[in-house]
């Protein structure tokens, strides 16, 4: 049985932001909608605030905290975790928002209905979109795959795991390249899988598992510093 | 848990300048399309064809990705990384992701224009190609009639790093043109510093390991270099080489992303690591540590210094000099240098000595001399580890923590790249640490390498150059070289060193140098005082602002070429047309091509896109590597032999073989008529402070900052200014300041800040960032100037150049720092 999760290292993340450029050029994303942002971190509390990012209203990315040279920094990406037990499809007050037997959970366009319990339901906040008003685009071409999902006023968006891709054999957009080496990919029920292999003698954390959504991404601890 | 909004607007910038000139461009043209697929699912209909093309991100960023760009019904849509025969060198970044919206920017050039209002203003109207290139030979044969070929002055930029297409491109279609048109050259003197000293210390070569061989040491020092965001497909190769064991220590003036990977950060004050490598040097001599056999075996160190200053020769001793055929065929005098041989304890010729002595020489015959190894000796004399700490702020225990790395816990790979570059003090930066890594002996091994890294292939660039036309006759050549600190001074005085060089015209391409050049305002004056300007772009930049003449050339991804020049992978890159040119553009092969037909030089041009690579495949190297142009039409990206350790075996590129710490001779590398004090330039172990941005400077009462301009993760140089996708990382110009510093000043994090000094003013929004020391503020380059809240980043550097090297100090500059 193929089940899709994803781990991401901590260690090698320099917050690069290739996944989300990827993200929004594959997903034909408005510019109001990110699926997978790029935090800068301060901290080393994981299960804390995700960290800031100009995509969700800092002044700039790549800070560090602490006080110099004693500096902290650190980089979390963040998208829909696609949770085994998801809450979003619990309170889902129309059937729009779909769990596959891959793992996939994603929001059907055609039954949402805007209500935002979801967005009100999820853990982990900013990974939902619910634009109120007609998407704008930076461009003024069709950009993207040709099934990349539908952009509308009124309905949620989430990563979808690029399903439309994963269907015909192909990557997440956001697989698409991560030059840290930091990103991994595929059915977690293959041990011989990249995400796998990428989890196997790893410590690591899934975020806010204190929710009990069961979160399929698995998020690597740096390793410790040699000094 | 509400989504906030992206990249919030901190103020108006002068961005709505340029809506005039908007009208020029593409702006609006495209509207009527729809920005949403058609839903396939309700409208039935079949999935439609992608087709992939390959093609490569040219700008100058070095990494050269090789990406698929995907194409439906005629329109790119996406790219993505290309697959190659060895995935460690698979690479894209943020920019390639995006390269669609470069593609289809609002800011793209239509159509040639004619230059209506003032210089600047971005007022043109539109004209026909015909129309522009005849202007464009009116004026410039008129020119060359009156005060010769070298009154017309080429800028020949890295905006495109391709074959046809290029500018700085080795044979780049560009530089034949000039080589046939005569027209003079400016020299962009860029980046001189660490190429200065690493051809006098190292010789000539490829310089640097190979990418893959990091995972081979043991000890990984980046020095002064955040390469996650300006050498970006090395990130992973660091990271191997960290996780497979090597310690990673990271010299730099900020706490930035390379530094929250390493395991040892080791802050240093701004222009001071000359210093910091002085300090480290002393300590392993002190303690012991040189590699006397390297020192021996590889380096000038046991060379003899005579009392004026010259190497003691064996003609000296009486040895009558020979002559032999080098490589490329010309004689050279051979007339070798005399070491003293501990074990024959005799003077004799460094070709056949067993054993040089380092020490202990005080006279041969009736010659008094000392070692080299002497020099070094006295060179760090007074550079106590306290004295070195005291400069560069690094305590005195990490810098024996340092010596100790690179002496005892090799083998140590430095990757040292542009960063110490920037600073009047350059050379005397680089200096220093490449004698760290010599005397240590980590060179020239597997695992230890240094210098700014040239994967390359060496193709046919000199017979591109000089290849006679379809009618047999001989290119001119070009005219003389200019510096760029000069040219202004030519263009006001019509002098050149006392003697007549009249200057009428300055031709720009793939280049923005109003963006990327020191001292921004005396670039405008430079651009207002100028008789007529031809800039050839792709977008309305501020250059092209400044343009009589401005040509629209296609995007990458709308015309043939070859991508070389990318220095850290060994692949060549053959780019496919995916698509037509938009609007009226053309390639810039295609330009060249017209404007050195309408010269009258048509027929050195004779020749097909395809007809011109082959003739720069046409080399040994490149037939060694078994590339030809039916492989890279078929494959795509062609592997190339590549060395992969840098002098390897510690055989170097000088004309000793050996590295050297001393210069016989001091020759400046430009001629400004500049006095020249070569007591600074006699040891490559010389450390002097940077004008402003050290510390001590006097100017710094007046000014206390000091003021970084790194690297944005988003542009390189001034492209992808127009991508509205990157905006959403990095939207505006900032400030970075220490939190500390900014809550003296009264600065909070998003407020408007004003950094001033004597030359000029910028205003900005201030980003508190721990990662800062005090007093050094760190801001992204790579800004338009309508990008600014007001002035320039680049009004406040200033345009003065080290005494023997040509090279701007962008991040030489003080500033004071106010809250608006």
């Amino acid at each position: 049985m193929t089940y899709y999760g994803m781990a991401i290292d901590l260690g090698r993340c320099v917050g690069c932001q290739a996944c989300a450029a990827a993200c929004k050029v594959a997903n034909n994303l408005p510019k109001n909608i990110a699926y997978n942002v790029v935090y800068t971190k301060t901290d080393h509390d994981w299960d804390g605030p995700f960290g800031t990012a100009v995509a969700r209203g800092a002044v700039a990315n790549d800070n560090a905290g602490g006080t110099f040279p004693d500096c902290v920094l650190e980089f979390l990406p963040m998208q829909c975790q696609h949770c085994e037990d998801p809450s979003c499809l619990r309170v889902c007050p129309t059937g729009a928002t779909k769990k596959r037997e891959d793992g996939i959970v994603w929001v059907d366009s055609n039954l949402c209905v805007g209500c935002s319990a979801c967005i009100m339901a999820c853990p982990y906040e900013g990974v939902r979109t619910l634009e109120k008003e007609r998407p704008e685009y930076y461009l003024d071409v069709v950009v993207g795959e040709y099934d990349a999902p539908v952009h509308e006023a009124g309905i949620v968006e989430k990563c979808t795991f690029c399903k439309n891709l994963i269907d015909r054999g192909q990557e997440p957009a956001c697989m698409q390249l991560c030059l840290a080496r930091a990103r991994f990919w595929g059915d977690l029920d293959d041990p011989g899988s990249a995400v796998s292999q990428a989890i196997e003698g790893r410590a690591y954390r899934k975020l806010r598992e204190k929710a009990g959504t069961k979160p399929s991404v698995y998020y690597l601890l740096p390793p410790e510093r040699k000094g | 848990m509400t989504d906030t909004a992206l990249s919030q607007s901190r103020g108006l910038s002068r961005r709505s300048f340029i809506k005039g000139a908007a009208a020029l461009s593409a702006a609006g043209l495209l509207t009527g399309c729809s920005p949403q697929a058609p839903d396939l699912a309700k409208t039935g209909e079949p999935a439609p064809e992608t087709k992939i093309y390959s093609g490569a991100c040219r700008a100058q960023c070095i990494q050269g990705c090789y990406l698929d760009v995907h194409v439906r019904d005629g329109q790119v849509v996406r790219t993505t990384a290309g697959r190659l025969p060895e995935p460690e060198y698979e690479r894209i970044c943020p920019k390639g992701l995006t390269q669609v919206a470069r593609v289809y920017s609002s800011e793209r050039l239509q159509y040639p224009l004619r230059r209506v209002g003032e210089r600047g203003k971005g007022e043109f109207e539109r004209i026909s190609w015909d129309e522009a290139i005849q202007e464009i030979a009116d004026k410039w044969k008129g020119y060359i009639d009156e005060f010769g070929p070298e009154s017309i002055v080429y800028f020949v930029g890295s905006g495109n790093c391709a074959l046809l297409g290029g500018g700085t491109a080795d044979g780049s279609v560009l530089q034949r043109l000039r080589q046939v048109t005569g027209a003079s050259n400016i020299t962009t003197d860029r980046d001189m510093a660490v190429i200065d000293r690493l051809g006098k210390v190292f010789g000539y070569g490829g310089w640097g390991n190979i990418p893959t061989d990091f995972v081979n040491a043991k000890t990984f020092v980046i020095w002064g270099a955040n390469p996650v965001v300006s050498e970006k497909q090395h990130t992973h190769f660091i990271l191997d080489a960290r996780d497979a064991g090597a310690r990673v220590i990271d010299i730099d003036i900020a706490y930035n992303t390379v530094s929250s990977k390493a395991d040892w950060f080791i802050p240093v004050h701004p222009a001071t690591d000359g210093a910091l490598a002085l300090g480290a040097i002393r300590e392993v001599l002190d303690q012991g540590w040189q590699d006397v056999e390297f020192l021996r075996s590889h380096t000038e160190a046991p060379f003899l210094i005579k009392e004026d200053g010259t190497y003691l020769r064996m003609s000296d001793l009486g040895v009558e000099p020979s002559t032999t055929v080098n490589a490329q065929g010309k004689t050279v005098v051979v007339n070798p240098c005399v070491v003293w041989d501990e074990e024959a304890q005799a003077a004799v010729s460094v070709r056949e000595a067993a054993k040089p002595a380092l020490e202990g020489v005080t006279a041969v015959g009736d010659f008094a001399v000392k070692t080299v190894y002497d020099i070094i000796v006295e060179s760090v004399a007074d550079w106590t580890v306290e004295r070195a700490s005291e400069v560069s702020g690094v305590p005195a225990d990490d810098i024996r923590g340092l010596a100790r790395a690179y002496a005892l816990d090799g083998p140590v790979t430095t990757y040292a790249q542009y960063g110490l570059n920037h600073y009047n003090n350059g050379t005397y930066n680089y200096g220093p640490v490449f004698a760290l890594v010599l005397i240590t002996g980590n060179m020239g091994k597997q695992g230890a390498g240094c210098g700014i890294h040239s994967v390359s292939l060496a193709g046919n660039s000199a017979g591109c150059l000089a290849a006679p036309s379809s009618t047999g006759e001989k290119p001119q050549g070009g005219g003389r070289n200019i510096n760029w600190n000069q040219l202004y001074p030519i263009v006001k005085s019509g002098t050149k060193l006392g003697e007549p060089f009249v200057l009428k015209s300055l031709y720009a391409s793939c280049t923005n140098p109003l963006c990327a050049n020191t001292e921004h305002l005396e670039t405008v004056a430079l651009f207002k005082e100028l008789e007529f300007i031809v800039v050839q772009e792709m977008t309305m930049t501020e250059t092209a602002r400044y343009a009589d003449i401005l040509l629209p050339a296609c995007h990458w991804f709308e015309a043939v070429d070859l991508r070389q020049r990318a220095y850290n992978y060994p692949y060549l890159i053959w780019n496919e047309k995916a698509i037509e040119p938009l609007y009226e553009s053309k390639s810039d092969f295609e330009i060249y091509k017209l404007i050195a037909e309408a010269l009258g030089y048509g027929e050195f041009f004779d020749f097909t896109e395809e007809e011109y690579v082959e003739r720069w495949l046409d080399s040994p190297a490149v037939a060694a590597s078994e590339v030809t142009l039916e492989r890279l039409k078929e494959e795509k990206a062609v592997r190339f032999k590549a060395q992969e350790i840098g002098f390897k075996g510690g055989v170097f590129g000088t004309d000793t073989g050996r590295a050297r710490f001393y210069q016989e001779k001091v020759v400046p590398d430009h001629n400004i008529g500049q006095v020249v004090d070569p007591e600074k330039e006699r040891t490559f172990l010389y450390w002097e402070p940077a004008l402003e941005a050290d510390l001590a400077s006097p100017l710094r009462d007046r000014f206390p900052f000091t003021v970084c301009s790194e690297h944005m993760r988003t542009r390189t140089h001034s492209q992808w200014w127009d991508v509205g996708y990157l905006a959403e990382f990095e939207p505006y110009p900032i400030a970075r300041l220490n939190p500390e510093d900014a809550m003296e000043l009264g600065i909070a994090d998003g407020d408007k800040v004003r950094l001033y000094n004597d030359r000029g003013d910028v205003t900005m929004i201030a980003a508190l960032n721990a990662g800062q020391q005090r007093k050094s503020v760190h801001c992204p380059r790579s800004w338009q100037d309508i990008e600014f809240l007001g002035g320039n980043l680049s009004d406040l550097t200033f345009n003065d150049y080290n005494q023997a090297c040509a090279n701007q100090a962008y991040n030489d500059v003080a500033v004071a720092i106010e809250k608006l």
